[in-house]
């Protein structure tokens, strides 16, 4: 059974880090979601819930400045092309690129999840698997495929991915008529983490030479899986069986603490002021440091006429010499990184409006502190919770990843409970034949099925 | 109120969850024929090797004749360090007096009377006629080279024997008073005379004490050293080659005393005394000459065939070279403590027609002892490095001749004024000396007034000919490095990876190649921008570079060189690539 257990978790683990997403931040204001304890854990629960495993709450998520308008074109005889095609100009294609264009995948599911309320306080008891998957293109490059300069500066090419089973318990209670605080605690076990980003990645082209310069850092942690070295130089990768890998996660020595911490606010009447920090905390990860030296390299063309000046073997040459100076090497083995997590802040106001108090509006910051894959949103929110069994919200963000508009609605009548939103639906406002959005990948889905218990203490509950 | 508000919301809820399908986009209809990018990819393709003058022009350094000096300046030469190489032997040779009939008998004008031939009378000094003679030197053997003689350190004497007939003058002795004098010619140097005489002057003595003639005879001894040959009158001395003549006079003047006690019978007496001038050989022990013939000895003439030693290359029409401020080293030695004047004519000729000819002349530097320096000078034309000015000499090898004849001829005189040792300057019968010159003709090359370089170099490999690659448009940049002094004309044509002209392709050139120095050689940015309506499926291009220089005297260096630098290949509207049969 345990072994099951654990079969489970890991292979959730490794799914969510292909696809994913955090919170469902529509439903920051939205009346009766369950979940609203993961945005600040002072948020109470309208009622007591039990979450049906993996259905019971589900993010998956996607945050990018890219879009696939902007890798496609349409040619105006049905078909499509690339922005390789000589039909797309430099300078359009030029326009939709950023400096850095983030891709960052990641997904929350809940395997276990309760929260009931006692008096006037509420408690959740959470076992989560969440993974985040990161990596981040320099616009350089994907100008550089198009419009070819003498400076590619790619220092901010990397990709992370980390999976982590969280255990948590959270508590959150009013502390005078007007203020309410909750804490949450939580445990961490590392499934598995990958990283590598580069520090220097630049390719100058001189006077009668390319130059290359590049130094990078990396980690690298996942059970079943080893590098063949020589030396310090990788030479192969090792993938050991299924069993093994589960053996080796199941005794996982990376292990982590977090707290989320936060406070509502009725300020004045009908304004309410919330804030909060999650995910606090570090984990504490076993595995291997990987690293490349400040290395540079100076890929002169040809001597002496009659020599060679093939321009393919010089792109070749060049491409091989750049990948052998990239190429990280294993400094260490079983080297523990204390790594901070990727923490968020939210910051809301809500405003129920006070000719109908079923009715309000609301704006949340958000900023999510992830060193290299950081970024920011505001969100503006209607909010109408028509009866205490269904709700819904729409709004309006704009963020690192553009603007958005997301909705969410949530049938929460005794017994049960049920949601599904989206932080933008403007993917699905624009999508291809096969329902690909096509102007923004950015979104996250939330979903949950859950068992409501206990009576209603939601704040029509007066 | 709150209600229509809640249509409203509702209604936007649910447009804005209806999603769109997009028919412009299928995902199963994407079409990648073609791609495109790397607008204005620039590829670094290194820089060329230093190509060397030597590498332009197709000569080299190897052959005997062509060479560099300290600064790679080239110069070519030819010369002879033992043009003129001789030695001369002076014999050892004598003057032979020519003094036949030289007796002369002095008497008294009155007679002598003893009348007691024991009363110790003694007679004053009874003068005698002067007595004169003649001493004639005349020799046809001298050695040829004597020209003409300052003066003579010799060894020899010369004297007067004194006898009488006692038969018909009887007296024991008759005694020549002191203070005769004997006086030889100016020219005729006495050496230091013995305790009877004393020396009036170099050529004049006096008996300091009285001289007893017997019957058995009595002479008087003088030695020579020298013979001073300046102050002999102008028809005399070396008057032709080998011909020596001299002839003076030498006079004896004085008086005899008569003693009575030597008298053998009393009476008159009227003595007549015998004379006669000798002259032993005359040893020449050293010559100091004011002139010296060195005859035949002294001219030699060289012939050179040009056509063996001069590099073709300096032939070749077409490419024409030039001679930049010819130089002539001459390098002599002279053992001979004679300074002279070295004449020289230079003739050219082509064909077996004389074409150029020039001649110059130098002092000889006389040296102090037979140990000789060796002297060297330059002559230029121009002066320039040298103070010894040729008219002509640059003009000496245009048109480059292929026979150069070289006459010189020395001549050598006494520098005796400017010596201040008398032992030096002297030529030693016996001993030999040697004198030597050459010559080196120095050519330094340069890029002559008519000089054209027609050049092609081919930049290959850029192997852009890969099939379903398109490239609208390539440029090579490049900075064309030029240490030659001249202005450089260039055209491209793209080639293909055979070598062959793709004439369709034009080939545009921006920039300009300036002329430049070893030291500072000029830089030239240059861009060749290749254009076709089609594809560029070219493989390298083939620069043609044309020069010419419009004045003369750019010196040709070894240093000098060109050279493309940095070159990149650019395509400044980037690469298109067809996938599949679209191409």
């Amino acid at each position: 059974m345990k072994r099951l257990f654990f079969i489970a978790i890991i292979a959730l683990s490794f799914c969510a880090s292909a696809s994913a997403q955090h919170n469902l931040r529509t439903g920051y204001f939205l009346d009766g979601y369950t979940y609203r304890h993961k945005l600040n854990p002072a948020f109470g629960g309208d009622r007591g819930y039990f979450a049906i495993p993996i259905l019971g709450y589900t993010t998956l998520g996607v945050e990018s400045n890219l879009a696939l308008s902007t890798l496609l074109y349409p040619t105006g005889n049905g078909n499509l092309t690339t922005f390789l095609s000589p039909m797309v100009s430099a300078d359009d294609f030029l326009s939709k690129i950023h400096d850095d264009n983030p891709l960052n995948v990641n997904a929350d599911i809940s395997l276990f999840s309760l929260g009931f309320n006692a008096g006037k306080s509420f408690h959740t008891i959470d076992m989560s698997v969440k993974a985040d998957a990161r990596a981040n293109v320099p616009g350089a490059l994907f100008s550089w495929t198009k419009q070819y300069g003498n400076l590619l500066d790619m220092s901010s090419l990397g990709f992370n991915m980390d999976s982590r089973v969280e255990l948590s318990y959270g508590y959150s209670r009013p502390i005078n008529d007007w203020i309410r605080i909750g804490a949450k605690v939580k445990l961490l076990a590392g499934a598995a983490k990958a990283e590598y980003s580069m520090e220097q990645l630049t390719l100058t082209m001189q006077e009668d030479m390319w130059r290359a310069v590049a130094q990078g850092k990396g980690y690298f942690s996942v059970p079943g899986v080893d590098f063949e070295t020589e030396g310090r130089t990788i030479t192969g990768i090792n993938m050991s069986d299924i069993s093994t890998i589960l053996d080796k996660a199941s005794q996982t020595n990376n292990y982590g603490f977090a707290v989320d911490l936060g406070i509502t606010m009725e300020v004045i009447e009908n304004l309410i002021v919330s804030a909060s920090v999650t995910d606090l905390g570090f984990i504490n990860w076993q595995g291997m440091t990987l690293g490349s030296e400040n290395a540079s390299i100076e890929h002169i063309g040809f001597e002496g006429l009659g020599e060679s000046a093939d321009i393919k073997d010089q792109l070749i040459g060049l491409g091989n010499d750049m990948l052998e100076i990239i190429s990280p090497e294993v400094r260490g083995r079983n080297d523990r990184l204390n790594e901070m997590l990727s923490m968020t802040a939210h910051v809301g106001v809500e405003y129920i409006m006070p000719f109908w108090d079923r009715l309000s509006v609301g704006a949340l910051g958000t900023y999510r502190f992830d060193g290299p894959y950081s970024w920011w949103e505001a969100r503006g929110s209607i909010n109408l919770a028509l009866f205490n069994w269904f709700s819904l919200t729409g709004n309006y963000a704009h963020s690192t990843f553009g603007g958005s508009y997301g909705a969410a609605i949530n049938f929460h009548p005794n017994g049960i409970n049920f949601f599904v939103g989206v932080d933008s639906y403007k993917p699905a406002l624009n999508m291809t034949k096969q329902y690909v959005p096509i102007d923004s990948f950015n979104t996250t889905l939330a979903i949950g099925l859950n068992f409501a218990f206990g009576g209603y203490h939601g704040r029509f509950d007066k | 109120m709150k209600r229509s508000l809640l249509s409203i919301l509702q209604l936007t809820f649910l447009l804005s969850l209806t999603s769109c399908v997009n028919e412009n986009y299928d995902l199963s209809k994407i079409e990648v024929n073609e791609i495109s990018g790397l607008e204005g990819i620039s590829v670094p393709v290194g820089s060329s090797t230093m190509i060397s003058v030597e590498d332009i022009l197709g000569f080299r350094t190897e052959s005997n004749d062509l060479k560099t000096d300290d600064d790679g300046n080239y110069y070519f030469s030819f010369g002879d360090d033992e043009a003129l190489s001789r030695t001369i032997n002076v014999p050892k040779f004598s003057f032979d007096g020519y003094y036949d009939d030289q007796s002369r008998d002095f008497t008294i004008s009155s007679p002598v009377v003893i009348p007691d031939l024991w009363d110790g009378f003694v007679t004053p000094v009874i003068p005698f006629t002067d007595l004169v003679y003649e001493l004639e030197i005349d020799q046809n053997n001298l050695p040829e080279l004597i020209g003409s003689i300052a003066y003579a350190n010799v060894r020899s004497r010369i004297g007067v024997d004194f006898s009488y007939d006692q038969s018909t003058l009887p007296l024991k002795k008759i005694i020549l008073a002191k203070e005769a004098t004997i006086t030889f010619p100016e020219w005729v140097v006495l050496g230091v005379p013995s305790n009877m005489f004393k020396k009036l002057n170099d050529h004049t003595v006096e008996l300091a004490n009285d001289f007893h003639i017997t019957p058995n005879g009595a002479s008087i001894v003088l030695p020579v050293q020298g013979l001073d040959f300046s102050k002999l009158p102008k028809e005399q001395g070396v008057i032709a080659p080998g011909h020596l003549h001299l002839d003076a006079d030498i006079h004896l003047t004085g008086g005899i005393i008569i003693n009575s006690s030597d008298c053998l019978s009393i009476g008159t007496y009227k003595p007549v005394v015998s004379t006669k001038l000798y002259l032993e050989p005359i040893n020449v022990e050293a010559l100091r000459l004011s002139k010296i013939s060195l005859g035949d000895e002294a001219r030699s003439s060289h012939t050179v065939e040009l056509g063996d030693i001069i590099p073709q290359v300096l032939y070749d029409e077409g490419l024409v070279l030039d001679f930049d401020d010819l130089a002539l080293k001459v390098s002599h030695y002279n053992g001979l403590p004679f300074a002279g004047n070295v004449a020289a004519m230079i003739d050219t000729y082509k064909d077996e027609h004389p074409v150029r000819k020039c001649s110059f002349n130098f002092d000889l530097v006389y040296q102090l002892n037979s140990i000789g320096n060796n002297i060297v000078n330059y002559f230029t034309e121009s002066g320039k490095n040298s103070s010894i000015k040729v008219d002509g000499l640059n003009s000496i090898l245009n048109p480059t001749p292929d026979k150069f004849y070289v006459s010189t001829e020395i001549t050598l005189d006494d520098l005796a004024e400017h010596m201040d040792d008398e032992d030096y300057g002297l030529i030693v019968p016996g001993a030999s000396y040697s004198f030597s010159g050459g010559y080196e003709f120095i050519a330094p090359l340069s890029f002559g007034s008519d000089f054209r370089l027609n050049l092609t170099e081919d930049i290959t490999g850029f192997k852009l000919n890969i099939p379903s690659l398109e490239l609208a448009e390539a440029q090579l940049k490049l900075n064309f490095v030029n240490a030659l002094p001249f202005d450089i004309d260039l055209k491209g044509e793209a080639i293909d990876a055979d070598g062959n002209v793709l004439p369709h392709i034009s080939v545009e050139l921006s920039g300009e190649v300036k002329g430049g120095t070893v030291s500072a050689p000029s830089v030239n940015p240059l861009v060749l921008t290749f254009k076709n309506k089609g594809d560029l499926k070219i493989d390298g291009v083939r620069l043609n570079m044309n020069a010419s220089t419009s004045s003369a005297n750019s010196v040709l260096n070894k240093k000098q060189f060109i050279q493309f630098k940095d070159m990149r290949l650019s395509l400044p509207k980037g690469i298109t690539y067809y996938f599949g049969d679209n191409n």
